[in-house]
């Protein structure tokens, strides 16, 4: 009786020996990992901190200004012209003529019900 | 342990002998046993003391052991305590612009140090150094390597080539150390608004010495009021009305009227904040807030509002402008004569001296001067940068220097004042004090002028663009008006100087309900043939101020106008009674 008392004690406490130390020793190894992937999350902060400035080094307004100059020279900066209110647009007709704007212009077919409502709803958002 | 063991028994039989009574040989056997038992009870007790003892030992060594393996002990630092994934730690934060932009940072570089005690072969340490670093001379670094401190600078800024480079050489007493470097990636663009820093990190102009505490203590970056492509385009508008009139300087100031947030601040010449120390001072030299100027014609906006403001006089007040106002030795001369008696519009539109000063005769200079001392024209402004230029106003204020400031001589202020001045003149009436910082709650405001007088003055202010010298100011669309201001330059011996002008032109747009305050401001510009040869503040900042304008407010998302239409026509009409007539300001 004692002896099996013994063993089962004595088991017992080698489990949970064991068991400790091989907690113990996963945590460390974690631990380490951890450290590792901190560093390298320092290191990729660090880089992201300097592409920052890379990007607001080379999207600088007069080194973009001359970039579109020399490689879009279609485009050109917006002027008080090109606004308009939605109001100012024309509807389509139902007639068989195809609309035209006041300068003559054709319209083009538009305004489904779909787009109709669409653009309804944009109009109330604004 | 046996021979204490023995040793005790053999006591007990050496007593045995001692005592003097005599026993039987029954008793005798018996008092033997008795001793013996207990000899061997008192070694029994020792050696359970002595096991515990023991015992009691390997359990703290037990306990121990387990506690340094399984348990983490407080006093011992943990590997994880060293790095942690929090942000990157720098010694200044960061400054951005109004839409998030960095302006400026801080990037780690690698500097070359020395400890010279430990250099073995200086010479030959110097050949090598200056063969892989070509900025310094052989000459320099031996100099240097020679020197009897511990502690060197040779470079501060390696690249991470010439890093590789210096450390391939091998060379016994050379150390990299790990610093950080304020860098400015919007290269000249906010110059005068960011200023710079020394090579150790402390700021020696603008925000970065204003707000070097707080650049200092913030993980947050700064973020400022001013924005960049705004900044640019101002810059690159001076820069052409620089080149085309020979100007030696230009300020452009646009403010945002409802808060008194700066979008824009620009003084030309501009530095590289990043190679400050190449700079000359005329390019460090702040003409927005630092220059104090007279600033001429564009007082006149501050004139009339204070005339109307206090009553002195209405819109219709009629005042004598048919010849030169004479006091003492002075005489007030217009520049455009009309000769006749002229209304304050009229007196406003065509920029008289005489009228403006006859207004201010009747005003007085009490209320003058307490009116610009509510604009914050005789204190140096409040703005976020250490470079503030100091008012210069008349020690004793005279009669006429009451009547020459009414038109802008006599009282010089820095351009951010009058820009800020002017803004309480148009937004409704409210004061506030300019800012290059950000804020996320509302700014408060100081009430100067009522809203009928704001209202007055921004009617003249369109008008001016329409019927006088402002036309050149004009957008389309954007319902801009303004003021006209040249001033001649007060020369070495105190006299002002006919050829030299400050010319500027101060904007507000759009007129019904204004937004921004645009400001243009040349130093010393030569007219051109295109000009007809005029230098003044309509022909040569008027252009620049409505290139900005037709530029920013299609980029902020202002829809233009019509100028035509009935609400416009209603909001911005002004009488002007001397032609019977009523002239729509649009």
């Amino acid at each position: 009786m004692k002896i099996i008392a013994f063993a089962i004690w004595s088991l017992a406490a080698a489990t949970a020996g064991y068991a400790l130390f091989y907690v113990s020793y996963q945590v460390e190894a974690l631990e380490q990992e951890l450290a590792i992937l901190n560093r390298q999350i320092l290191k990729e902060q660090e880089s992201l901190h300097v592409l920052e400035a890379e990007w607001s080094y080379l999207t600088r307004p007069d080194r973009l200004q001359k970039l579109t100059h020399e490689l879009l020279p279609e485009l050109t900066p917006v002027t008080a012209e090109q606004f308009t209110s939605l109001d100012a647009l024309p509807y389509r007709t139902n007639t068989k003529e195809s609309p035209r704007t006041r300068d003559g212009m054709p319209i083009p077919p538009i305004a489904t019900p779909e787009q109709k409502s669409r653009r309804a709803s944009y109009k109330g958002g604004q | 342990m046996m021979r204490r063991l023995l040793q005790s028994m053999e006591n007990a039989r050496s007593r045995r002998q001692e005592p003097v009574e005599f026993r039987t040989p029954a008793e005798h056997a018996l008092h033997e046993e008795g001793l013996f038992k207990q000899a061997i009870e008192t070694g029994r007790t020792r050696v359970l003391i002595t096991g515990a003892v023991m015992a009691l030992a390997f359990a703290v060594v037990g306990i121990r052991l387990i506690d340094v393996t399984a348990f983490n002990n407080p006093s011992e630092p943990r590997v994880t305590h060293a790095v942690s994934a929090s942000t990157v730690k720098k010694e200044r934060a960061d400054i951005v612009d109004r839409n998030g932009t960095l302006v400026a940072t801080a990037l780690k570089t690698v500097g070359l140090s020395a400890d010279p005690k430990k250099i073995m072969d200086i010479q030959e340490a110097a050949s090598k150094l200056a063969a892989v670093l070509p900025d310094l001379s052989a000459a320099d670094i031996a100099r240097k390597l020679s020197s009897d401190s511990r502690f060197v600078w040779l470079h501060r800024k390696l690249t991470p080539y010439q890093q590789w480079e210096v450390n391939r050489l091998g060379i016994p007493g050379l150390d990299f150390r790990t610093q950080e470097t304020r860098v400015y990636p919007q290269g000249n663009l906010m110059s005068h608004v960011l200023g710079f820093t020394s090579i150790d990190n402390n700021g020696l102009a603008g925000i970065e010495k204003k707000l070097d505490q707080t650049l200092r203590s913030s993980t947050q970056p700064l973020k400022l009021s001013v924005d960049v492509r705004l900044q640019h385009i101002m810059r690159q508008e001076l820069q052409a009305a620089v080149t085309e009139f020979d100007a030696i300087g230009a300020t452009g100031i646009i403010m945002d009227v409802n808060n008194g947030e700066i979008l824009s601040m620009v003084s030309l010449p501009d530095f590289d904040p990043n190679d400050a120390g190449k700079a000359t001072d005329d390019s460090r030299f702040n003409r927005a807030t630092l220059g104090v100027y007279e600033l001429g014609s564009t007082f006149k906006i501050f004139n009339t509002a204070v005339a109307l403001d206090t009553g002195t006089a209405k819109l219709s007040s009629q005042f004598d402008a048919t010849k030169p106002l004479r006091v003492g030795r002075f005489a007030i001369r217009d520049y455009h004569a009309k000769n006749r008696w002229l209304s304050v519009s009229e007196i406003f539109i065509y920029s008289s001296n005489i009228g403006s000063a006859r207004i201010a005769n009747e005003l007085g200079t009490a209320s003058q001067r307490e009116f610009l001392a509510k604009l914050g024209f005789l204190t140096p402004s409040s703005i976020e940068l250490p470079e503030v230029g100091q008012p210069l106003y008349p020690k004793v204020w005279r009669p006429v220097n009451t009547m020459t400031i009414s038109y802008g001589h006599g009282l010089a202020v820095s351009p951010i004042q009058l820009v800020s001045g002017v803004s309480a003149m148009v937004n409704g009436g409210t004061f506030y004090q300019p800012t290059l910082v950000r804020s996320d709650t509302d700014r408060n405001g100081e009430r100067i002028i009522s809203e009928s007088t704001s209202n007055a003055i921004r009617k003249l202010m369109r008008l001016n663009n329409i019927e006088g010298s402002g036309k050149a100011s004009n957008a389309k669309g954007y319902l801009v008006g303004g003021k006209t201001g040249t001033a001649e330059k007060v020369g070495a011996r105190g006299t002002y100087r006919k050829k030299d002008l400050i010319s500027s032109y101060v904007a507000a747009f759009p007129m019904n309900a204004p937004r921004y305050v645009v400001y243009v401001n040349l130093d010393e510009p030569r007219g051109t043939k295109k000009t007809f040869g005029y230098a003044t503040g309509g022909w040569v900042a008027a252009p620049a101020v409505s290139q900005v304008i037709k530029q920013m407010a299609p980029m902020l998302g202002i829809p233009p106008q019509d100028p035509e239409s009935p609400e416009i026509r209603q909001a911005l009409a002004i009488k002007l009674p001397n032609q019977g007539k009523t002239l729509a300001s649009f």
